[in-house]
């Protein structure tokens, strides 16, 4: 499975470094351009960034499998299913833990006024969990439908996670602050959302597995 | 242990919507080499992947070096030297890199071996593999496959779309390991005369079944073609011919039972109405393939 995890590596290094150049710009941006202690505005916008940096990562390596037959090469190799799907789901959950650690690092040393932290973390551990979810989500859909569709449906999701905060803010909720916003989500169970999101991203490791031997099963050659 | 076939498929069955893959029974001794021949869509491809696991069969046994694909899936692909019809690497990585990649699955990965193929092969380490020739992917492949101490080599197709230089290369080489030492191969084509040079043991594979599964040595003793002058052969014989033509000035047929007419035909052949030739594999694939078109 290590061998498989370092192979994998790349894709996801290079997106958490993009990730770690845009953390510095944050935290320049909110300390010394916009020092301003109420305003939760950039997490609120910032959080559910890490949905798209993961699904974006996924996309990126399973473009360059696709592109280069990666799957059919390890098909000939002495490796098991299951240690490739581990193997992506490992950088599924590291990435997300990473990036969602990232943040609240950002938010830390942000100028937010002390009580808005907890949310602030709450807020974005809710987006670290929904990650996961389709983290691994993507995965089942590659593993049953393949990579051509993953990339339409991954397309469309990635602009609604960019554009969608935004657009919900400026539409629906216009007459509420990004703090308002924030305080009614935290007011979910969000631990307990982030455990069960957790609990599915386990499950969906055999639910991918068993995907990925069936797929052997639909064409003749 | 070493008397167990390498290879042994019994009431092996596998079931498309259009296709049926269906193989009574199929051997390979150990230190053998088994060509398994059959025009495109023969079912070549299928059988060699469910060796692998790569495709799950319907029904029926099968045993790779004694161990079922399914179960033992790894411990297989650790000694079986696998070469598919269309290598997949990595593109923009280097030889090196494939190579190093490779090996990391591998228990018994033999890194001298590798570099002296590369060379033998005249693969640059460290040319891009999409800078290399389709020929040169497939002699990589086969580094691979012989860099990691198979037991049995399981080749799909490697020669095809090769020129011939390279085709005659890969093949001495096959034989050579096989000779040496003591290797099991199976090596799946439709190019005849690789698998004619190359052989112990012949299996045609026509529409999904085998239809003949002889030692090479053997078919060439008892298949021939006969031409023969009108009114040389009893009807009986004349009937058991396959493949009859009729020229200009004579008939010609190919029987698959020389050894056992062979009599009958001694004193045609004397009096120079018969002449018997051998016959190539290709015109026994023909012949098998028209012979089940007749069967329906």
């Amino acid at each position: 499975m290590w061998t498989l995890v370092k192979k994998f590596s790349f894709m996801f290094i290079f997106y958490l470094a993009a990730f770690a150049v845009l953390l510095l710009y944050f935290i320049h941006d909110v300390r010394i351009n916009d020092p301003n202690p109420n305003d939760m505005g950039f997490v609120y916008v910032l959080s559910p960034y890490v949905i798209w940096l993961v699904i974006a990562s996924i996309w990126g390596h399973e473009q360059v499998e696709n592109k280069n037959r990666g799957y059919h090469l390890l098909a000939e190799l002495p490796v098991r299913n299951i240690s490739i799907i581990l193997a992506k789901f490992f950088w599924v959950f590291f990435t997300t833990v990473i990036i969602t650690a990232g943040l609240m690092g950002v938010y830390a040393f942000s100028p937010l006024k002390h009580a808005f932290l907890g949310y602030a973390r709450e807020y974005t551990l809710f987006f670290g969990g929904l990650t996961l979810l389709f983290g691994g989500g993507s995965y089942l859909l590659i593993f049953r439908f393949g990579y051509s569709l993953f990339q339409k449906i991954a397309l469309v999701f990635l602009v609604l996670v960019l554009a969608g905060p935004i657009l919900l803010h400026l539409s629906v909720w216009k007459n509420l602050s990004s703090e308002e916003l924030i305080f009614r989500l935290t007011r979910l169970p969000t631990t307990g959302i982030v455990f069960l999101c957790f609990a599915v991203f386990l499950i969906l490791i055999p639910c991918a597995l068993r995907l990925k031997e069936s797929h052997k099963e639909l064409s003749k050659g | 242990m070493e008397t167990q076939p390498v290879l042994s498929l019994q009431h092996l069955e596998k079931k498309y919507r259009e296709f049926r893959l269906n193989i009574e029974s199929l051997c390979l001794e150990r230190g053998s080499i088994l060509g398994l021949i059959g025009p495109n869509g023969a079912g070549k491809t299928t059988t060699v992947k469910i060796l692998m696991n790569m495709i799950r069969r319907s029904g029926g046994e099968v045993r790779v070096l004694g161990l079922n694909p399914r179960k033992d899936e790894k411990e297989i692909k650790q000694r079986v030297g696998y070469v598919g019809e269309e290598p997949a690497f990595y593109g923009d990585k280097t030889v090196d890199w494939t190579g190093k990649y490779v090996s990391g699955f591998f228990r018994k990965w033999d890194t001298n071996r590798f570099q002296e193929l590369l060379d033998r092969f005249a693969i640059s380490r460290s040319k891009k593999i999409q800078e290399l020739s389709k020929g040169m992917k497939v002699k990589l492949a086969l580094a691979l496959a012989l860099s990691h101490d198979a037991e049995f080599y399981i080749l799909d197709e490697p020669t095809a779309g090769l020129d011939p230089i390279i085709r005659r290369e890969v093949l001495e080489l096959l034989l050579a390991e096989s000779r040496e030492h003591e290797r099991s191969v199976l090596i799946s084509s439709h190019i005849t005369d690789d698998i004619s040079r190359l052989a112990d043991r012949i299996a045609f594979l026509v529409e999904g079944r085998v239809v003949l599964s002889r030692l090479k040595d053997d078919i060439n003793a008892d298949w021939k073609k006969i031409h023969y002058k009108r009114g040389a052969l009893d009807k009986d014989t004349t009937a058991s011919l396959f493949s009859r033509k009729e020229h200009a000035f004579s008939l010609s047929g190919i029987t698959n039972k020389f050894q056992e007419l062979k009599q009958k035909f001694e004193k045609p052949v004397l009096d120079g109405d018969v002449k018997v030739e051998n016959v190539d594999l290709d015109d026994i694939l023909i012949a098998l393939v028209e012979g089940e078109k007749s069967c329906g």
